[in-house]
């Protein structure tokens, strides 16, 4: 990582249009990356736009009952949230657009920030409607959609949704700093998943994936070798028919899941793939529910774009780390593992209070 | 009735032939139309006297838009040619309350535009917020240059435990207030000095006055919108008549549907141009029974569109339906061979046309029925047989026989002993035959062969695989199937209905469809030499 | 109205303004007087009876917010460990005004319309597969929900000829679930869980919304979770369709359903 670089700069020099930041738990500072990277951008004259998976910026916590931050939009920047949570703060908002999806907290409305605003943000329910809003933004004219993930739900991240995810981790994941750095190692590598590095092996996942059985990748034998073909499974996933479905593989290189790849699911591709070459293809990492290493290989059709890290030192539950040590141990855990990430902290991040977007009132 | 309809074929007709013409601006209008957001919500509130919330602006600002929008396009396509319903009244006065100097887009926002004094407000507010900014800046850059250390953007400083002399330091200092600790940190905020509280109160007041100010404007818009209610309620039927009319359109292009001609009761000469009619005028149609004694259905090449979409998506072709239907017929055929997809497909056309649809087929003859009965197959009921359902399901119709049906009988008593099943669906038909003055059309399948001739009605038979022999071998590896020998089923399946005479010989077809499946061989030999004795 | 000043200290907010009569906006707990803020806790710490086990006592009543903590009974609790009474005093108000409660978007119908609709709507039975999830044994809130006899008078989703229920049990792992839900091609999905203190059940749920996502099906139901400590709002932050708390009756899962599912359909 270029020294001197802050975390608004990574995602604006990456040129990317949606970033999604995921929280490996609750409380894991989602909301505070959020609004530092909106007044940063802003400030760097980009238009943003703000839309959450979930919940977020409501002031108090529905499940731990603690305050949380509100999320402020700077004058110019796009938002979408439902009306239901709008009524105070609707006066700083130009609607430009009003969705018909009905939630328990009303329609969603798109509008601009006339003034800047503080608010909370209500998403829709499903990842297919939330790719719809951050379209609708980016036809709006937002230059840059942040996806705020709700909780722990890493769907935000699915490629379907946004351009590029950066990482919420924090003290509320683990309390020892060893276990953090550890246990943030796998998420990075999970998420990391490439495409399988046999280009035609790679194109023919693409296509299973498309048609939406699992299917496997068998190499061509004789003058064909080289080669590869698609043999669809008929099974439309894997779940509860992990056995079976390994049952048909044959001679395949490869299963293509298109759906959820179980841990159970690895755990059998793991002893298959014991006496032969064999690799298991899911459509994208927040697709794959791996709690451990799978010891197989694992691959995705499209690779998610982890940008960088954050890291909230402090838990709600007052456990907390310092700053630096904590950034320094992550940072090295992912050198050890091979990945160049970087690695920020953005409360004790350097920036002078001229940055921030100012006061809002609510 | 007639005449209504067909002045709703009339329209139909007009605004396909304005499609032909003019595709583009159609695809536009069907964008424009779906970019609508349903605007009955904030009607009924204008209508009740409520204030509306800004998001129910925009949505009456996005019903003006796509007014203006539908309007001239419907100019380029020459405004005559459109049946008076679907072109809303333009809604100009709504649009300039609810855009105040803006363009393009709809958007709303309570701009400045429309009161001067929130404008005031907004501006006072703004100035006193740049200087509590700078107020509290200059504090930070104090405070900073004391401590030797930066104000992180969440304006919380984090210092060190370990570094007594700060922490001490911090704690003296009147700027800042310790906020909370953490096992390594203490943390502080600064405090507003006297200036930036009294800044902060002024403002809150200040905020309060423009959100009261801004509640005025949404009170006194909803009250000034109030008084084109009527024109705005009227936009919008327009709107949602013409989204309708259109969705008619494209679904009858999309399966190339064809107008029906309606046969009108003898004796009452009350055909009219739907043209010359004004939209008032639909009056309810003479209802006696005797009166509607017109000729039934007449169905050309007439297809079931979602049946021919699932047969055309597994790679077949789907055989429509020719068929003239009067009085009682019956329908014969084998299993597999369509018949229940022959009456479902009689049934929708007709229930089509009924609604003011082009339907399925080339051409269809028919006088309007009162009454559509259809109960295919065996539906499930908790506690009764599926004989005692169908039942007490036929006492539908039949406490109806006074009016003009359209009776689709599919294998009535198929679930019961074959010989009384028998006697109970030709005496049913022996009913409708004797006792029917509604000029009712009744149909019925059957596995029964004698029936029609028992009943002297005409009696329509699916060729299906009467042609073929029982030699199945050559044509089953011909065409290698999954197994089941349905696709082989689908593939020598003639559906065709053809009318044949009372001396028809009963073809083997159950028999060649079970062999087709699979069924053991030794059985389809041993039922055909059975079929043979007692045939 | 309530001026918050994001960045401004929290004194800015704090006491003051409380009224300390009735009908006020701004609430504290009511200890001896109304609004006076005082409350009562106990908890044990592992540390042996004596000065040091009284100040931990009274610093962690100060973590815990309170000021001007009190110990009001020490009893040892053998020999590492003792147990406290204390009291102290809240200064930060809830605002009432500020507060939003999710409430249900739908009406409470009857059996016999409830039928009707889905009927209506669906043109056939709603198919609705029930489970308690992950390690939760307790099938109670569930079965209350699902099975025919219902609870408090009140029939369960069984009861209803236009639901079909699968009712899996508990300690269902989500996959199964969702296999189960693709099976039968479920309208609807409801969980039981019991949501403990530790959030362990809490990973579970949002993991089942994930699956969902992952399988495509997320769309497809109408997904609700019900269970001692939910709520609406918890649900939706969850990522659920609607949540049940405690005292739910079939009823109101029902009906709520029925209105999704027409809800949906009519969209």
């Amino acid at each position: 990582m270029e020294s001197g670089k802050q975390l608004a700069d990574v995602v604006s020099d990456s040129g990317v249009s949606s970033v999604a930041i995921v929280g490996t738990a609750k409380n894991v500072g989602k909301t505070v990356t959020m609004n530092y990277l909106v007044s940063e951008l802003s400030a760097k004259g980009l238009t943003a736009g703000l839309v959450s998976s979930g919940r977020d910026g409501e002031s108090i916590d529905a499940f731990t009952g603690q305050p949380k931050p509100s999320v402020v939009a700077p004058q110019g920047a796009w938002v979408a949230t439902a009306e239901g949570v709008l009524r105070g703060s609707a006066s700083g908002l130009e609607i430009a657009d009003v969705l018909g999806t009905q939630g328990l907290f009303g329609r969603i409305v798109l509008g601009r920030a006339v003034e800047a605003v503080a608010l909370e943000l209500v998403g829709p329910r499903s990842a297919r409607e939330l790719a719809a809003i951050v379209n609708k933004l980016l036809e709006l004219g937002t230059d840059i959609v942040l996806v705020d993930g709700a909780l722990d739900r890493i769907a935000a991240a699915s490629p379907k949704v946004s351009d590029a995810t950066i990482l919420a981790t924090g003290a509320s994941l683990d309390m020892d700093l060893e276990s953090i750095a550890q246990e943030l190692g796998f998420v990075v590598w999970l998420l990391s998943r490439p495409e399988h590095p046999v280009k035609a092996i790679a194109s023919l996942a693409r296509e299973a994936v498309e048609k939406g059985t699992v299917c496997f990748i068998h190499a061509c034998r004789g003058k064909e070798q080289g080669r590869y073909t698609l043999r669809p499974a008929h099974y439309p996933t894997v779940l509860g028919v992990e056995d079976l479905v390994l049952e048909q593989a044959g001679d395949a290189a490869a299963v293509v899941v298109p759906g959820a790849v179980s841990q159970a699911f690895l755990d059998k591709a793991r002893s298959w793939a014991k006496q032969r070459e064999f690799a298991v293809i899911a459509s994208d990492a927040v697709s794959i529910f791996a709690s451990k290493r799978p010891g197989v290989s694992l691959y995705v059709t499209q690779p998610l774009n982890l940008l960088a890290v954050t890291v909230n030192p402090v838990s709600y539950l007052g456990v907390s780390h310092d700053p630096r040590e904590m950034v320094n141990a992550i940072g090295a855990a992912f050198r050890d593992i091979g990945y160049k990430l970087p690695v920020f902290d953005v409360v004790s991040g350097e920036k002078s209070i001229e940055g921030v977007s100012g006061m809002a009132v609510g | 009735m007639e005449q209504a309809l067909e002045y709703e074929f009339d329209r139909l007709e007009a605004a396909l032939k304005l499609w032909d013409k003019n595709p583009d601006v159609f695809i536009e209008m069907l964008g424009i139309l779906d970019s609508l957001k349903d605007p009955f919500h904030a009607i009924d509130l204008l209508r009740e006297g409520q204030v509306l919330s800004p998001a129910e602006l925009f949505i009456l600002a996005n019903v003006c838009a796509c007014v203006k929008r539908i309007r001239s396009l419907q100019e380029k396509t020459a405004v005559s040619g459109w049946p008076g319903k679907a072109v809303p009244p333009g809604l100009d006065p709504v649009d300039a309350l609810l855009a105040p100097g803006s363009q393009g887009q709809p958007r709303f926002y309570i701009s400045d535009a429309y009161s001067p004094a929130l404008a005031e407000t907004r501006k006072t507010c703004k100035q006193k917020q740049e200087m509590w900014q700078r107020e509290m800046s200059r504090q930070a850059r104090a405070v900073e240059k004391a401590l030797g250390l930066r104000i992180p953007g969440t304006g919380e400083i984090a210092v060190r435990k370990s570094d007594h002399d700060r922490v001490e330091k911090s704690r003296s200092m009147p700027e800042l207030g310790e906020t909370r600790q953490t096992l390594a940190h203490v943390y502080f905020r600064l405090i507003p000095n006297r200036n930036a509280v009294n800044l902060e109160k002024e403002l809150s007041l200040l905020k309060s006055k423009q959100r009261e100010q801004e509640r005025q404007v949404l009170r006194e818009l909803s009250r000034e919108l109030k008084q084109y209610l009527a024109v705005i309620e009227a936009a919008s039927h327009a709107l949602g008549e013409l989204d309708f009319l259109l969705a008619k359109v494209e679904s009858a292009r999309s399966m190339d549907a064809t107008r029906p001609e309606i046969i009108y009761p003898s004796g009452a000469d009350d055909r009219g141009s739907g043209n010359e009619m004004s939209s008032g005028t639909t009056g309810e149609p003479g209802h006696s029974s005797g009166y509607r004694t017109g000729p039934g259905l007449v169905l050309q090449d007439a297809f079931h569109p979602m049946v021919r979409d699932q047969v055309e998506a597994r790679g077949g072709t789907y055989q429509p339906i020719t068929i003239e239907l009067d009085s009682v017929s019956v329908i014969t055929g084998p299993n597999m061979g369509g018949k229940t997809v022959a009456l479902a497909t009689a049934g929708l056309c007709v229930a089509m046309a009924q609604w003011g649809l082009m339907v399925p087929c080339r051409s269809m003859k028919f006088s309007l029925y009162d009454l559509i009965y259809f109960q295919p197959g065996v539906e499930q009921t908790p506690g009764l047989s599926s004989f005692a359902a169908e039942i007490v399901s036929l006492k539908q119709p039949l406490a109806r026989a006074a009016q003009k049906g359209l009776v689709l009988l599919d294998e009535v008593g198929r679930g019961t002993n074959p010989s009384q099943g028998r006697a109970l669906y030709a005496a049913l038909l022996q009913y409708y035959l004797e006792n029917d003055t509604a000029g009712s059309t009744v149909v019925a399948t059957t596995h029964y062969h004698g029936l029609a001739a028992a009943l002297g009605v005409p009696h329509w038979q699916v060729k299906g695989l009467a042609t073929e022999s029982l030699d199945l071998e050559p044509r089953r590896e011909a065409t290698p199937a999954e197994g089941d020998g349905l696709d082989w089923l689908y593939r020598y399946m003639d559906y065709t209905l053809q009318k044949v005479g009372p001396d028809t010989p009963t073809p083997q077809d159950a028999l060649v469809v079970a062999k087709a499946l699979g069924l053991e061989e030794t059985i389809v030999d041993k039922a055909l030499k059975f079929h043979g004795h007692g045939g | 109205m309530g001026t918050v000043i994001r960045h401004g200290h929290d004194r800015a907010t704090s006491g003051a303004k409380v009224a300390n009569t009735p009908h006020s906006d701004l609430v504290l707990p009511y200890g001896d007087q109304f609004n006076d803020g005082i409350v009562q806790v106990s908890f044990t710490l592992p540390v042996a009876a004596g000065a040091l086990a009284e100040e931990a006592a009274r610093q962690t009543m100060k973590l815990m917010g309170l000021e001007e903590p009190q110990v009001a009974e020490v009893a040892p609790i053998g020999e590492n460990a003792t147990f406290f009474v204390g009291y102290g005093k809240l200064t930060r108000p809830v605002e009432l005004s500020k507060l939003r409660i999710a409430k249900p978007m739908w009406e409470e119908l009857d059996q016999i319309t409830i039928n009707r609709l889905v009927q209506e709507t669906l043109g056939r039975a709603m198919v609705v597969v029930g489970a308690a999830t992950g390690q939760d044994a307790h099938t109670l809130g569930l079965d209350a929900i699902l099975n025919y006899k219902g609870f408090a008078g009140n029939r369960g989703l069984e009861a209803y000829s236009a639901l079909k229920v699968v009712n899996m049990g508990s300690q269902v792992p989500n996959e199964t679930l969702v296999a189960k839900a693709r099976e039968v091609s479920a309208d609807a999905v409801l969980v039981s869980q019991v949501v403990t203190e530790r959030n362990v059940h809490l990973a579970n749920l949002t993991n089942l919304v994930e699956l969902l996502e992952a399988e495509g099906l997320r769309d497809k139901v109408v997904l609700v979770v019900g269970g001692p400590r939910i709520t609406h709002a918890l649900a939706v932050e969850l990522g659920y369709d609607a949540g049940f708390g405690p005292g739910t009756r079939p009823q109101d899962v029902a009906s709520y359903l029925a209105q999704e599912v027409a809800r949906r359909v009519l969209n």
